[in-house]
């Protein structure tokens, strides 16, 4: 609901198309403007954040620092930003074979019209990613193609102007590139490609979001988004040892910065800082300790997440790099990487050709069960469901799945971990083996048909909370019919995006169910040697029937 | 005919037109996808509406039990509050069910002041129910927009790393002195 004065909307109501005047719009789809009101629209990067990375990134990626507002008409923008987007978008197409490709193929079947929850939740058309990927395809025909050129609009093709430019900030984030819509194309157009050039062509001339640049900048600086700096990680992981004593008489004694450690562990701060996080990353701590893992943390490497991804490439590659330098100067073997969404999309389709390959490390191999990881041989990075998977399917874990008894637990795939690099049956085959309570959503709502929790790429933050309730509307809706159905009451996911936001989005949808990491419920199955006997979970929950 | 009739033996008709008119308030090219898809799970905005037009049709108007009608309406309402209506349009159901039955009525040319009388009460308690409903559902809306910036996730933007914060506390401090 947009907020307006009582006066604009005695007007609104009778004369506007609404119901109550019986008139529909009829307009068609490029004569929408789009209009940013408050909670339509992310707040745009304070300009000392962008001037932050302009010591250390190309000027020319990020645009003029400057104070501006999505709701005016004057964005404050370089006198030849026009010139600056067409030169960019050139650019981009001599690099990018794919983006030429994708801007090329598309025949606007419609096979992902309807696949989007971004369209499913608000009907917008703009939503459709066919619709949305055409407002960056016909710029591109008519600047670019020769009957672009000569036939103008007669050929799809439509000049940029600032209209263009709203429209792009508008949908162009709201778009998570979770890429539900390329599993249903043809022709594979990767939709999220299209939206990460968007966004690049939009940060050239300044036009950005605070909720994505300031973590990227904390990123840069002490490691992680959330700004942590490296005492104050380690003591945040120390409360957790301190809570982990408490609940099971175990005391943990993680190292950090340990070199010559095995593996380095890498897993989103969130996870050692926000709740929910913080019990997975409990789980991570119990599950280490159980088999005497050799690793250590690095308190710079220490996120996970990489909002380069939602920027633009040369940030993504900086923060990707981070994790390589801390495992060369660490002098490790290789990375085990905790349960984050869209460093999976970054480590399995871009690391390689940005950063890699990192044949410094070595291929990595479960000092557990011998297991190599071949998936991993270029990377060098597990994704701690397959280690953990591995770990069970060897009989390498002493479990009690019943501590997880008062949990009806349901799995969320999120996005990146599902259809980036293919983790569907390890997540699923770790819950089922530490716990006794656990159903599948509906069968095209999960695995590669996945629905995003509505929040990703730098969406989740609470100006546009109506925004990623309607987004996140298709996984809620999927949930209900589980938690109806089956009395769930808790939803697993192995993304720290997801599990700050999900909450948000059950808390509206769901009351009633909790989100939780995968590892949580590893956490709260692990016998663990000489443990006092459990009256709760992780989170000082009573244990069903363990009440003492 | 009586009103009463009407409702019921034109109920698949009202119906039709009922979520037609609804779906109507969606831009038309997703309008039609929202009204053609059966599967409530690819089509979550599009079955809602239908199924709780029926089924709250059926408790006002065939069962007579309006009490119910709570349940049906909730999950519609609760897609409606976070839509990009205003609250006039989010709720306004009752009052296009209305202009439906004013339709029906004039076509089959229903002259009925007493039916018309009784089924206007019962399509106020529609009216005032999803208005209750929509409000309930604003203030969970803000209460988990609070609850998130509660919990610590915002702290990614909303504040910086502690020596940050005491560049800002001094700089506060020295504005306060200098007043």
């Amino acid at each position: 609901m947009a907020i307006m004065k009582a006066d604009k909307l005695g007007i609104s109501v009778a004369t506007a198309p609404s119901m109550m005047t019986g008139a529909v719009p009829k307009n068609e789809w490029w004569d929408v403007p789009a209009e940013f009101t408050p909670g339509k629209y992310c707040y745009p990067a304070k300009p000392e954040i962008h001037e932050y990375h302009q010591k250390s990134l190309p000027k020319e990626l990020g645009g003029q620092p400057r104070a501006w507002d999505p709701e005016s008409d004057d964005w404050k923008l370089p006198e030849n930003w026009k010139e600056i987007i067409l030169q960019g978008l050139k650019e981009r197409l001599d690099k990018f074979r794919s983006l030429k490709i994708f801007m090329d193929c598309c025949v606007r079947c419609g096979a992902c019209a309807d696949k989007c929850h971004f369209f499913l939740g608000t009907g917008d058309p703009k939503n459709m990613p066919v619709l949305r990927a055409e407002l960056l395809r016909a710029v591109y025909r008519n600047d670019f193609t020769l009957g672009g050129k000569i036939l103008g609009k007669m050929a799809g093709g439509r000049e940029m102007s600032f209209e263009v430019l709203k429209e792009w900030f508008m949908y162009f984030y709201q778009c998570t590139e979770c890429r539900r819509c390329s599993v249903f194309c043809p022709y594979g157009i990767d939709t999220a490609e299209i939206t990460m050039m968007g966004r690049e062509l939009l940060h050239l001339v300044g036009v950005n979001t605070n909720w994505i640049l300031e973590p990227a900048a904390n990123s840069n600086r002490t490691g992680n988004h959330m700004g942590l700096q490296p005492h104050t990680f380690k003591d945040n992981i120390i409360y957790l040892c301190d809570d982990i004593e408490e609940i099971t008489g175990i005391r943990i004694e993680p190292t950090f910065n340990r070199k010559g450690a095995e593996v380095l562990f890498i897993t989103p701060s969130a996870d050692v800082f926000a709740e929910p996080g913080i019990y997975t990353a409990m789980g991570y701590l119990l599950l280490f300790h159980h088999i005497g893992l050799d690793y250590t943390f690095s308190t710079y490497a220490s996120e996970g997440g990489n909002f380069g991804l939602f920027t633009n490439n040369e940030m993504m590659k900086k923060l990707n790099a981070k994790m390589y330098a801390e495992a060369k100067r660490l002098e490790v073997k290789w990375i085990l990487g905790g349960e984050c969404g869209h460093m999976w999309r970054v480590l399995h389709q871009y690391m390689d050709t940005m950063n890699g390959p990192a044949d410094f490390l070595q291929v990595p191999t479960s000092p557990i069960t011998g297991t190599v990881f071949e998936n991993a041989a270029s990377t060098k990075m597990v994704h701690i469901s397959e280690f953990t998977a591995d770990l069970i399917k060897h009989g390498k874990l002493k479990l009690d799945p019943k501590r997880n008894d008062h949990r009806v637990a349901t799995y969320h795939d999120s996005c990146n971990p599902a259809r980036a690099m293919g983790l569907l049956d390890e997540p699923r085959y770790v819950l089922q083996n530490v716990c006794n309570n656990f159903h599948e959503m509906p069968e095209n709502t999960i695995r590669e048909s996945t629905f995003c929790c509505g929040s990703g790429t730098g969406l989740n933050t609470d100006e546009i909370m109506e925004l990623r309730m309607r987004a996140g509307l298709p996984r809620a809706n999927a949930v209900k019919y589980v938690r109806e159905k089956h009395e769930v009451n808790m939803l697993s996911c192995v993304c720290a995006i997801d599990r700050a936001t999900l909450t948000s989005l059950m808390n509206y949808w769901n009351p009633d169910v909790e989100v939780c990491g995968v590892s949580e419920l590893v956490g709260n199955a692990l016998v663990m040697e000489g443990e006092k006997e459990r009256e709760t979970g992780l989170r000082f929950e009573p244990l069903a029937g363990m009440e003492g | 005919m009586l009103v009463a009739e009407l409702l019921i033996d034109r109920k698949g008709e009202i119906l039709d037109s009922w979520v037609d008119q609804v779906l109507a308030t969606y831009p038309a090219d997703g309008a039609r996808i929202f009204k053609k898809e059966k599967d409530r799970f690819a089509n979550p905005v599009g079955v809602a509406v239908k199924s709780s037009l029926w089924s709250v049709y059926a408790l006002l108007f065939e069962k007579n039990e309006p009490e119910k009608i709570v349940e049906s309406l909730e999950h519609m309402v609760q897609i409606r509050a976070v839509q990009t209506f205003n609250p006039s349009e989010a709720v306004s159901m009752a009052y296009i069910l209305k202009r439906v039955i004013k339709d029906f009525c004039r076509k089959d040319k229903v002259d009925d002041h007493d039916g018309w009388l009784a089924f206007e009460e019962k399509a106020d308690i529609l009216a005032y129910t999803m208005f209750d409903l929509y409000s309930a559902c604003r203030e969970r809306l803000y209460q988990t927009r609070i609850a998130e910036i509660k919990s610590g996730n915002s702290i990614t933007t909303d504040r910086g790393c502690p020596s940050k914060l005491m560049d800002t506390n001094a700089a506060r401090k020295a504005e306060i002195k200098a007043l």
